[in-house]
């Protein structure tokens, strides 16, 4: 499951503006994980892409990274409601403070 | 221990989705933002952001960029013989995925906007020559049957090429349906319509 995570954290923090936004939680739906991706409001386009284009073309890899590892991943956009509700943890503790300056 | 490599995916009643993780995971503890390179030299930059992606897959190639005449710049590449299996049944969407997602970070890391498209193995190169056979035989075959016809999905660049080969044949006419990997060109006698509930149009 590394790589396919690895895969969806590197393709998000890469087409966002807020990469240090970017949180990922793999959900285990025994014969499949579902990679729940979360971003900054403003990047709700840009992870989803015009027409889905963007979010499609990751599932696209994840097809194939799931071939190879015999797994199906799937992937889900979170609403940004949802993140405001359920993420407002951070999760770099020390490190992350000096840099963390995004908050609304 | 056995080295048995199937574990037979036995589907017994669906668990509910259990969380792997307590919190969701931060992405830039897994990935890191690539950085911009001023005054790249584009055409490098997009080759190995190509190969990247697919090496990331586990799939190794060669990228080839060069410009091509209507401005778009040629990404040509080749993969060995594993990965082409790899890639087999899904050939379209990958090559489709590979263009969008490179075009989308070449351009972030070159700061300036690149046209591209995307081959692999020469796949789209061949399978070009079999669309406008493919779209020639479906043109006949509404004409003699006076039906629709729903080709099978496309990307924009193959449903414009079969747009192009039935606008020369008078008495059928093309429309799209559908959405994202769904959308695809209906041939249709000219003057009908394809039926409202088909049609998950914008």
């Amino acid at each position: 499951m590394k790589n396919a995570l690895d895969f969806v954290a590197h393709i998000a923090v890469n087409v966002v503006d807020h990469p240090d936004e970017v949180r990922i939680r793999p959900l285990d739906r025994g014969n499949e994980v579902i990679f729940e991706v979360h971003v900054h409001p403003e990047d709700q386009g840009a992870i989803i892409g015009r027409g889905g284009q963007t979010a499609n073309a990751l599932r696209t890899f994840l097809d194939v990274i799931g071939r190879r590892d015999n797994r199906r991943y799937t992937l889900e956009i979170a609403d940004t409601d949802e993140v405001a509700d359920e993420a407002p943890a951070p999760i770099e503790a020390a490190a992350g403070e000096a840099e963390a300056g995004e908050d609304e | 221990m056995h080295e048995e490599r199937n574990e037979s995916p036995r589907p017994t009643e669906r668990p509910a989705a259990t969380v792997l993780t307590g919190d969701p995971l931060a992405a830039l503890e897994m990935a890191s933002v690539l950085p911009a390179v001023e005054g790249a030299n584009i055409d490098e930059t997009i080759a190995r952001t190509a190969e990247d992606l697919l090496l990331r897959c586990g799939i190794y190639s060669r990228a080839q960029v060069s410009m091509g005449e209507d401005g778009y710049r040629n990404v040509r590449m080749v993969t060995d013989a594993n990965s082409a299996d790899i890639m087999a049944g899904r050939r379209n969407s990958v090559i489709s995925s590979v263009q969008h997602l490179c075009d989308r970070i070449a351009t972030r890391v070159a700061g300036e906007h690149v046209k591209i498209n995307v081959d692999i193995n020469n796949y789209r190169q061949r399978s070009d020559g079999g669309l406008s056979k493919m779209a020639e035989g479906a043109i006949n075959r509404v004409k003699e049957t006076g039906e629709p016809l729903h080709l099978d999905p496309m990307n924009a660049r193959e449903r414009r090429i079969v747009h192009m080969e039935v606008a020369e044949v008078e008495g059928v006419d093309t429309t799209t349906v559908g959405e994202g990997p769904d959308r695809h060109v209906v041939i249709i006698p000219a003057g009908a319509t394809v039926a409202p509930e088909e049609q998950s149009g914008e």
